[in-house]
C-alpha cells in the first residue's frame, strides 16, 4: 500500500504540470533522444489510474509484452483520446523501480505519444526506423529526412521537416529542396509549410515568391502560414509582392494576419 | 464566422480596388482583451488607405456598430473626426464587435467601409488577489557554471575569471528584469526569500535536454505559494550542445559579451515568465481558450479574430512551436532585429484583472 502511494505521488509530481519545451520538442528526433525506448503499443483498457498497452513493436530498448503508463487527469498533460486496439507510437522512459512492475512514463506527456493511422503504420515504422538508426549518422539521417519530408501523413512530414530545419546547420540546398516540395503541393503539415517558409526567407530564395503570395492570399490557409508568408516576403525585400497582398491582409477577418499586416505595411 | 467572411472578403476585396475605407477603432488600443465590467466603450474613425494598404486622411460620416452579428446602435456621427459608442453592453462570454461606416463625397456619392472585428471577453468570475510576491531562488550552484559555458562557447572573446562571474551576474539580473517588465502593469513584488504567499521561480542546474521549465496550472491564481521550476541545463543543452543558438538565429560568435547577456536572459527569462504565468492561470483550456497543454491557442486564432499565438513571440505560446529567434527577443533567425516576447492583449488584461 505505501508503494502504491509512494508511486502514485511520484506520478504526480512528475505529470500534471504545464510545461515549456524546446522549439521543435514534439518531433521525433528529439522524442527519441529523450526516451529509453521508442515503441509501437496498442491500446487495451484503463482502470483510472493506468492506461494499460500491448507491445505491438519495439524500436528502440526492450519492453515487456504489456506496459502501463499513469493517467494523468489534468489538462496539463493532454493525451490523444484512446481508444481500444489503437496503435500508437510512443516514446517511453522509465527508471529501474518502476520498470519491474512494466510502468513506463511519457517523458513529455502528450507529446510523447502519437495516435498512428492504420493506413499509415508501415510508413510510421519505417520513419522511426530512421531515426534511430541513424540517430549517430547526422548526413544519413538528413538524407533519409529528406526523402521523408513528403510522406502524407502530417506528422511525419512535420517532423522531417522540422528536424531538418532544426537539427542540422541552415542549408541553401535543404532550403531550395523543399520550397520546391512546398510549390508542388507536397507539404500539407502546416507546422512544415511554416518552416520551409522560414527558410525561404532566411536565404532569400526569392523564386519562390509567388507560392508565398498565394499562400497569403488563400484565406483557408492557417493563420502561421499567411503570417509568415507576408514576413518573409518583407525579409526578401519583395515590395510588389507585398502591394499585391496587402489589400487582402489588412482587411482580413484575422486579427493576427491584420496586426503583421499593419506593421509590415505601414510607412518606416 | 469563416463563412461570413468568405463571402464578405468579395465585397471588400472589390472595395479595396483604388482607396478603401475602414472604421478604425482608437479605442480599445488592443483588439482581443478580457473584462469583468458589464459594459465598454469604442472611439474611431472613419479612415482612407490607399491601394497600398497604406493610411492617407481620415474622413468625417457615419458609423453603426455590431455586437456578436447584430446590429446594437443606430448611425451615429462622428464629432470633430471621430464616432463614439459610449457603454456598449457586454454579454458574458466572448463578444465580437465590428460595424460599418460611411461618408458622402462632395459629388453626393457615398463610401462605405467596415469596422475590423474587436474581440471583448467578459468574464465574472474574476477578482484581484492583491500583490503577488516573487522570489528567484538561486541557490542550486549548478546553474553558474552553465551559465558561464553559455557565455564562453558562444562567443571567440577569451573569459577572465572576473568577468565570467559578472556574466552570470549579468545574467542574473536581466533574467529579473525580463521578468519585471513582461508583468509590468501587473501586481508583482519580487522579494528575496521564499514564504506562505511566494510564488518561487527555482533555477535547477541538474543535467537534462528535455524541458526547459515546468509549473502547476492554477487559474484565477488561487494558490499564491507555488513553485516554477526551471531547468538551466536544458538552457545549456540547447544553446552550446544543439548549437542552436548560432545555428537557428542570427547570433554570432563574435557577437558582443553585452549582446550574449541579452540573449540568454531573454531565453532564460521567458520561460521564467511563461512558467509563472502558468501558475497565474495562464493559460486555462477550460477559462482561458488555451490548447497544447495550457498554452496561446493556434487553432483558436485560426477560427476567431483573435491575436494570441505568434510563434514563440507571445509568452504562453506552446514550447514546440516558439522558436529560438523568438525567444532570445529577435524578430526572425537570420537578423538582429529586436522583437521582445510579450504577454499577448488577452493574457495580458487577464493578468491585471488578478494582480
Amino acid at each position: 500500500m505505501k508503494i502504491t502511494i509512494l508511486f502514485s505521488l511520484l506520478f504526480l509530481s512528475l505529470n500534471g504540470l504545464a510545461f515549456d519545451a524546446p522549439f521543435g520538442s514534439d518531433g521525433i528526433y528529439f522524442q527519441q533522444r529523450a526516451s529509453s525506448y521508442v515503441a509501437f503499443i496498442s491500446y487495451v483498457k484503463s482502470d483510472g489510474r493506468h492506461h494499460s498497452f500491448n507491445v505491438v513493436k519495439t524500436i528502440k530498448g526492450k519492453l515487456p509484452k504489456l506496459v502501463r503508463i499513469p493517467v494523468v487527469a489534468h489538462e496539463e498533460a493532454p493525451l490523444p483520446r484512446m481508444k481500444a486496439g489503437q496503435v500508437y507510437l510512443a516514446f517511453l522512459k522509465a527508471n529501474r523501480l518502476t520498470s519491474r512492475l512494466g510502468i513506463y512514463q511519457l517523458p513529455m506527456q502528450g507529446m510523447s505519444i502519437r495516435t498512428v493511422p492504420v493506413r499509415m503504420q508501415a510508413k510510421y515504422e519505417e520513419v522511426v526506423k530512421d531515426y534511430v538508426a541513424f540517430a549517430g549518422d547526422k548526413a544519413r539521417l538528413s538524407q533519409k529526412l529528406l526523402a521523408h519530408a513528403d510522406v502524407a501523413d502530417e506528422y511525419l512530414q512535420y517532423s522531417a521537416i522540422r528536424d531538418l530545419t532544426t537539427v542540422f546547420p541552415p542549408s541553401s540546398a535543404i532550403a531550395q529542396n523543399l520550397g520546391k516540395k512546398l510549390q508542388s503541393g507536397k507539404i500539407r503539415s502546416s507546422d512544415a509549410k511554416l518552416d520551409v517558409v522560414e527558410q525561404i526567407s532566411r536565404f532569400k530564395l526569392t523564386g519562390f515568391t509567388s507560392v508565398l503570395e498565394s499562400m497569403i492570399l488563400n484565406s483557408r490557409e492557417n493563420v502561421s502560414v499567411r503570417s509568415a508568408g507576408l514576413v518573409s516576403l518583407e525579409r526578401m525585400g519583395q515590395v510588389e509582392a507585398i502591394r499585391r497582398v496587402a489589400p487582402t491582409v489588412v482587411n482580413d477577418p484575422s486579427g493576427r494576419l491584420r496586426r503583421i499586416g499593419i506593421d509590415v505595411i505601414k510607412p518606416r | 464566422m469563416k463563412r461570413h467572411w468568405s463571402l464578405l472578403l468579395p465585397i471588400v476585396m472589390v472595395l479595396s480596388m483604388g482607396a478603401s475605407y475602414k472604421g478604425c477603432f482608437l479605442e480599445p488600443i488592443e483588439k482581443d482583451l478580457l473584462t469583468t465590467a458589464g459594459s465598454f466603450s469604442f472611439t474611431g474613425t472613419i479612415s482612407e488607405f490607399n491601394e497600398a494598404g497604406k493610411w492617407t486622411k481620415n474622413h468625417n460620416g457615419q458609423a453603426r456598430l455590431k455586437k456578436n452579428g447584430s446590429y446594437v446602435t443606430n448611425w451615429v456621427n462622428t464629432v470633430s473626426g471621430t464616432y463614439k459608442f459610449e457603454n456598449m453592453a457586454l454579454s458574458s462570454g466572448v463578444n465580437v464587435f465590428t460595424g460599418d461606416v460611411r461618408f458622402q463625397e462632395a459629388n453626393g456619392v457615398w463610401k462605405i467601409g467596415v469596422i475590423p472585428e474587436v474581440l471583448v471577453e467578459r468574464k465574472t468570475d474574476l477578482s484581484s488577489r492583491g500583490t503577488q510576491k516573487v522570489y528567484l531562488d538561486w541557490t542550486d550552484s549548478k546553474n553558474n557554471n552553465l551559465i558561464k559555458e553559455m557565455g564562453e562557447e558562444t562567443l571567440n572573446h577569451s573569459f577572465t575569471t572576473a568577468e565570467l562571474d559578472q556574466f552570470v551576474v549579468d545574467v542574473k539580473n536581466k533574467i529579473r528584469n525580463f521578468i519585471g517588465s513582461s508583468y509590468n502593469g501587473v501586481n508583482i513584488q519580487f522579494v528575496s526569500a521564499s514564504g506562505t504567499d511566494v510564488h518561487t521561480i527555482k533555477f535547477y542546474g541538474d543535467e537534462r535536454c528535455d524541458l526547459y521549465g515546468q509549473s502547476p496550472g492554477d487559474y484565477k491564481n488561487q494558490t499564491k505559494q507555488q513553485t516554477s521550476s526551471i531547468y538551466t541545463a536544458t538552457f545549456h543543452c540547447v544553446i552550446v550542445d544543439d548549437n542552436r543558438l548560432i545555428n537557428n538565429t542570427a547570433a554570432t560568435k563574435n557577437d558582443t559579451v553585452d549582446q550574449r547577456v541579452t540573449d540568454i536572459a531573454n531565453f532564460i527569462g521567458r520561460t521564467a515568465a511563461h512558467e509563472m504565468g502558468h501558475s497565474l492561470g495562464l493559460t486555462s483550456e477550460a477559462h482561458l481558450h488555451g490548447c497544447e497543454g495550457m498554452h496561446n491557442c493556434e487553432a483558436y486564432d485560426n477560427a476567431n479574430p483573435s491575436d494570441r499565438f505568434d510563434n514563440g513571440h507571445y509568452i504562453m505560446d506552446p514550447g514546440p512551436k516558439s522558436n529560438i529567434a523568438a525567444r532570445i527577443g529577435q524578430a526572425n533567425s537570420s537578423e538582429r532585429k529586436t522583437k521582445t516576447s510579450k504577454f499577448n492583449s488577452y493574457n495580458k488584461s487577464y493578468l491585471k484583472i488578478i494582480h
